[in-house]
């Protein structure tokens, strides 16, 4: 089932509650058949079915989020629950602290900002080859920020404003899976799911224009609301000739339906709709993938997966062949070469000139085709001395029909033609990623480089040149070491560097001709009336420059102690260590004397943190 | 919704950390820079800067170039430098005449430019209406007062338009000041500050319509904290002209906008409407009520401006606007402001204009 934000807090925590997973995979090059849809990469996560024998629970208690999950039988070793939850405490720190500070002030402000994911399972056994199983899961991004202004001088204006966004997914999940015979099984989903991203605001002002009893009133409320929803029904099929000849193959069938874009306004009573054109779609499907041997050290996964796309008037065939060899060269080295084609149906719209949560989904349509993607990748993996494990692959991938925003658009634009506002094009990707892994005793690190392009082009777009994209990032290293101490005690720690994000920011600007525009604007920081109107600013391409590299190191230590069976830890660390002022969001501001600096804001320059876990 | 987006980002300020930062921006563009619209209307007349560092405050001015403007009918024109880059003749471009601009400077390779003056606008059955209606700007979270406007075009082939709106007020609109620099040093005397006074020197002894010299005034005002600058002193100590004619600059630029599909506004500009049309059109637009009521003394008169222009000063306009409003919010994607210019940058673009006399209050 495809969850549309996979994170939360702007990207800092994923949006699962660990203690509740079964399993995390994540293939970024040659995708088995059964997953299709996403051309980048897939994380197949899956949730725990909850103990069957033993109710447990585990409760954390901590500064960034708290969280339960207690699980447990419904009718002993047949059936299980398991339920989830979990919030942050952020937004409670700071609208508690800013509220209360401000409470008898003529004007205030107080931000907040606030996460929370809940997830529930029940898995029931229908015989002993056949189960049933439920999941719900919602979770959310709130980001709010609420202003007034009640001046004592009766004859100034008083304002109120109140604003939010909110961001998230929520998904429901029916799964039925049977061992027909012993080398045949079949899996059978229904499910539904919605990624929502909502704004609203409230702004209220009462103005005393003539005499003091004579007050005018202005209220002002905005509701905007981007959103897809997808009902499917998938059938996956297992069969085992032998345990090293599986086949793979099944059908699905989607049905999507799409929000762009809807903002209503009201003012003083009165309503105001625009709303981009919604779309509906389906896609129908099937899929097939054999593992072959072909000797003793020659494995060949051959598959494919075929689809079609609906959307208006438009019929999308696609075939994905999807191929992959492995060979055993030696107990020690195994060399791996795969292609595969990949399609994706809808578009992921983002602005490449901010770091704000603006990511919105659109379909594909008559006018945008699906996006599509082939990928070669080639890659070993050997064991070293001392048990070292040493993977790299190398891959190029060619992708086409890419969607994004025309010149000066954005997702602040609603408009019924939506498509009228997006521009098509191709991009391609090349890259090399190696990774050093060592386990010994009490001991683990591990050790990751990603050398990589990442390019587009759209003919209307940067003098139809290539340019990087938002995404794209020449290095990566990833450090991480785990150290257990002592029965008691374990360290952690983690170093992360990667390559500045590549944004559109002008280092040059020329006089346009002169009166051409006689009026100004407002800045949106500072609401100042922008005076330098005559300036025309001067990109030699698009994403020319780049934001400062992004690197910070995390420690933590962890302490375990058990009564009984029952696991206490405390945890506690410093997330960004040595306090680097990491770029987040990077603006231009205009000084007093005419010329321009570039702003850096950075979010949470350093962070100690304590956390309490209990299991019983 | 933009101001959404203004506390979203007040937000991110109160909990984040904010730092200049250097960034890297390659090597230096050396570019020269053209800007040069003409209609039969105006003189030749062609500004040529460089493009600058934006940590550098002026432009650099060229005054060694050769300036050809070469005509399709086979003639030449010579363009001469008269001052702070700017390059002119007492010449008139003529409609229905393709000009191409041949311009060289020592260490620059050549640059040239073609184009003409678009072909006349026949504007007719104008219809504004006296009679208000409350539209809501949902970006802007205000309301305001519009009154409809209604008119007929009709043009040769594609036409691409551009409609302003104006008030012009008879109690000053004829009236020229020119600020004598000998004008400074009382201006110190009576505890001007500095920053004024430096900024006051630039505007002395050039001749500027009243409306012009006094928003240039204001802004000094507002940039140097030093208020009623203009009324006090600037415009009782200049040397006042008053014109038989409506003096251009006297106009002043008030709000339309139009909600049909065939001329549309430029982001969330109010003041600017841009649009295209083949052979004949209905344009719907909405201005101002009654902008400004005060006028100065005298009548105060609206006045819509048709502009027909050429392609590239269509694209020129649209993307310099559209820029402008993009600079200024960061939700949307760069835009890359349309030039006609090979070996440079900046515009070589024909236009025609008309006036169009609504109404007086």
């Amino acid at each position: 089932m495809p969850l549309y934000n996979a994170s939360h807090l702007l990207g800092f925590v994923s949006v699962f509650t660990p203690e509740a997973l079964q399993s995390v995979d994540f293939y970024k090059g040659a995708f088995p058949a059964r997953f299709g849809g996403r051309l980048s990469s897939i994380v197949d996560v899956r949730v725990k079915d909850g103990n069957k024998y033993d109710y447990q629970t585990d409760l954390t208690l901590g500064m960034l989020t708290s969280k339960i999950v207690h699980e447990g039988p419904i009718k002993k070793g047949k059936s299980s629950y398991l339920i989830s939850a979990r919030r942050s405490l952020l937004d409670l720190l700071l609208t508690g602290i800013a509220r209360p500070a401000q409470k008898n002030r003529d004007e205030g402000t107080v931000p907040g900002y606030g996460v929370y994911d809940l997830h529930a399972k029940v898995n029931l056994e229908l015989n002993p080859v056949s189960h049933l199983n439920f999941s719900f899961y919602t979770g959310g991004d709130r980001l709010s920020f609420e202003y007034w202004n009640h001046p004592e001088y009766r004859k100034q204006k008083e304002e109120d404003n109140k604003f939010s966004i909110r961001w998230g997914n929520t998904l429901a999940v029916g799964r039925w899976n049977a061992r027909i015979n012993p080398k045949l099984f079949v899996n059978t989903t229904l499910n539904w799911s919605r990624f929502r991203y909502q704004a609203d605001n409230d702004f209220y002002t009462r103005t005393n224009r003539n005499s003091d009893e004579e007050f005018e009133e202005n209220s002002y409320l905005m509701d905007y609301e981007s959103h897809v929803e997808t009902l499917g029904l998938k059938t996956d099929w297992d069969y085992y000739k032998s345990e090293k000849k599986p086949v793979h193959f099944g059908s699905f069938i989607y049905r999507h339906h799409h929000l762009p874009g809807r903002r209503n306004s009201t003012t003083n009573g009165k309503e105001y709709i625009y709303s981009a054109k919604q779309v509906l779609s389906w896609e129908f499907g099937v899929y097939g993938q054999a593992e072959i041997p072909l000797n003793n050290q020659v494995n060949l996964s051959a598959g494919f997966r075929s689809l079609l796309f609906l959307t208006g008037e438009k019929a999308y065939p696609s075939f994905e062949p999807r191929l992959s060899i492995q060979y055993q060269a030696s107990d020690k080295t195994t060399w791996t070469a795969a292609y595969t084609r990949m399609s994706q149906p809808i578009h992921l719209l983002t602005n490449s000139n901010t770091g704000m949560p603006s990511d919105i989904w659109v379909p594909a349509t008559s006018r945008l085709r699906p996006q599509t993607a082939g990928q070669l990748s080639m890659g070993f993996n050997h064991i070293l001395p001392a048990g070292i494990h040493w993977n790299t692959e190398i891959y190029y991938k060619t992708m086409r029909h890419l969607v994004t925003y025309s010149q000066g658009y954005g997702m602040t634009d609603v408009h019924e033609n939506w498509e009228d506002y997006m521009e098509t094009g191709k991009g391609r990707a090349w890259g090399m990623e190696t990774e050093l892994k060592y386990h010994f005793s009490n001991f683990e690190a591990q050790l990751g480089y990603t050398l990589s392009r990442n390019e587009r082009r759209f003919e209307d777009l940067n003098r139809a040149r290539w340019f990087p994209h938002k995404y794209d990032r020449l290095h990566k290293l990833d450090l991480s070491f785990m150290w257990k101490i002592s029965s008691k005690w374990t360290m952690a720690s983690s170093w992360t560097y990667q390559s500045g994000t590549p944004v559109s920011f002008s280092g040059y600007d020329y006089a346009g001709y002169p009166g051409n525009i006689p009026y100004g604007w407002h800045d949106i920081f500072t609401d100042v009336e922008l005076d330098h109107t005559d300036r025309i600013q001067y990109y030699p391409s698009v994403n020319q420059t780049r934001m400062p590299s992004y690197h910070r190191m995390d420690i933590a230590f962890t302490h375990d102690r058990y009564v009984k069976k029952s696991l206490r830890q405390w945890s506690f660390g410093i997330y960004n260590l040595y306090f680097r002022q990491n770029p987040y969001f990077i603006y231009a501001d205009t000084q007093p004397d005419g010329t321009t600096v570039y702003k850096q804001i950075s979010l949470l320059p350093i962070l100690p943190f304590v956390s309490y876990r209990i299991t019983f | 919704m933009k101001n959404i987006f203004i506390y979203l980002i007040v937000l991110t300020l109160s909990i984040g950390c904010t730092k200049v930062v250097d960034l890297d921006f390659g090597e230096t563009e050396k570019k020269l820079v053209v800007n040069c619209l003409f209609s039969e209307d105006q003189p030749w007349k062609l500004y040529l800067t460089e493009l600058k560092s934006r940590s550098e405050l002026t432009d650099p001015v060229v005054t060694n170039a050769s300036v050809q403007i070469l005509a399709d009918d086979g003639s030449t024109l010579e363009l001469l430098h008269a001052g702070k880059g700017v390059y002119q003749s007492d010449q008139y471009p003529r409609e229905g005449v393709t000009y191409q601009l041949r311009l060289n400077v020592p260490g620059y390779e050549t640059v040239s430019a073609g184009n003409a003056i678009p072909a006349g606008i026949e504007v007719s059955d104008v219809d504004y209406q006296d009679r208000p209606t409350t539209y809501f700007f949902s970006n802007t979270l205000e309301t305001v007062d519009v009154a409809p406007l209604s008119l007929k075009l009709r043009s040769d082939g594609e036409t691409f338009v551009r409609f302003r709106f104006y008030t012009f007020s008879a109690g000053y609109g004829y009236i020229s000041c020119l600020f004598p620099s000998d004008s400074i040093e009382p201006l110190r005397a009576a505890g001007i500050p500095e920053c004024a006074l430096k900024k006051l020197e630039k505007l002395t002894d050039v001749r500027y319509p009243y409306l012009e010299l006094k928003t240039l005034t204001e802004e000094i005002e507002n940039s140097c904290d030093s208020y009623l600058l203009f009324d006090n002193y600037v415009f009782r100590k200049s040397q006042k002209d008053t014109s038989e004619v409506r003096v251009p600059g006297n106009f002043e630029i008030d709000q339309i906008f139009s909600n049909t599909n065939w001329a549309h506004n430029v982001s969330i500009d109010f003041r600017t409407v841009l649009g295209t049309f083949n052979t004949t059109a209905n344009a719907d637009l909405f201005v101002d009520y009654m902008p400004a009521m005060n006028g100065y003394g005298g009548t105060r008169e609206y006045w819509l401006e048709v502009t027909g222009m050429s392609e590239d000063y269509y694209k020129y306009q649209e993307t310099y606007i559209r820029q402008a409003f993009q600079s200024a919010n960061p939700y949307t994607e760069v835009v890359e402001v349309h030039s006609n210019i090979t070996n440079g940058v900046g515009i070589f673009a024909g236009y025609n204009h008309q006036m169009v006399h609504l109404y007086d209050y």
